[in-house]
């Protein structure tokens, strides 16, 4: 059974996966650096832990569905 | 003499023997504020559907919906993601008072951290200033503090129970020792 990994079959697809893929490093890169503030700077870790872990959660299902939606984008 | 909140915990720079009478941060009104901002950003979603429904029902069709799906998503992570910095940006903007100083504590952005702090001694002048509908009826304002340096005075912005922060902090100056207590006139000399 092969996994279910996006393969770009076209230019547009890549050039689409390409941009998606920029953009969702730039989501990645501002949710670290808030995480790491709040982790750093919060007067309560046990607070900042939960609220982090939290973030993650959703943010990793949000990321699973965008990338279901690209997968399923046929040129 | 009124003490709002008691509170024994830590904060970097903390001396040894120092202990914390107040914690402060916005009223929760301003983060409401803001949060009514974000939602409206969410009734986007909302009002994308709708009008795709009314006035572009293509869009619902194979294969347009797999790109309209592919932007809710990437919205979604985004407006998550300005959910996440708007609180994390209200919970670190916090002010301290303790027993011996001011410390204010400024999350600028994510990338900017400022700490002032101010000894209890070097205050002149505190001005609680209440304005606006919101401010009124639910209590909450500015406090100034007018320090005896040049630096420009501190500020609390829209903290709640302005008046009695001042209060608080003027009745901490004046149980300050009298050899402690900045004096103008003595500074002119």
């Amino acid at each position: 059974m092969t996994p279910n990994v996006f393969q770009p079959t076209s230019l547009g697809m890549t050039l689409l996966a390409l941009v998606f893929y920029v953009v969702m490093a730039g989501f990645v890169l501002y949710s670290l650096i808030a995480i790491y503030a709040l982790l750093k700077f919060g007067r309560s870790k046990i607070l900042a832990i939960i609220v982090s872990l939290l973030y993650l959660i959703i943010s990793a299902s949000l990321y699973a569905s965008a990338v279901g939606n690209l997968s399923n984008i046929k040129f | 003499m009124y003490w709002p909140k008691f509170k024994r915990t830590f904060f970097p720079g903390q001396q040894q023997g120092e202990e914390i009478l107040l914690e402060i941060r916005q009223h929760w009104m301003v983060f409401l504020i803001k949060m009514l901002i974000w939602l409206m950003f969410a009734g986007i979603l909302i009002l994308t559907d709708w009008a795709i429904n009314t006035y572009v029902p293509l869009l619902k069709t194979y294969p347009y919906i797999q790109y309209v799906n592919l932007a809710k998503s990437v919205y979604l992570m985004f407006l998550m993601l300005g959910l996440l910095i708007m609180w994390v940006m209200y919970y670190l903007n916090v002010q301290i008072i303790t027993n011996e100083r001011i410390v204010d504590i400024t999350q600028v952005s994510l990338i900017h951290h400022t700490l002032s702090e101010l000894h209890l001694s070097r205050i002149e002048d505190v001005t609680a200033e209440v304005q606006g509908i919101f401010g009124t009826f639910l209590d909450y304002g500015n406090v100034y503090i007018q320090t005896a340096g040049e630096t420009e005075r501190f500020k609390f912005d829209r903290v709640p129970n302005p008046h009695r922060v001042e209060k608080m902090i003027l009745d901490l100056y004046e149980n300050l020792p009298p050899e402690q207590k900045f004096s103008k006139a003595a500074m002119e000399k």
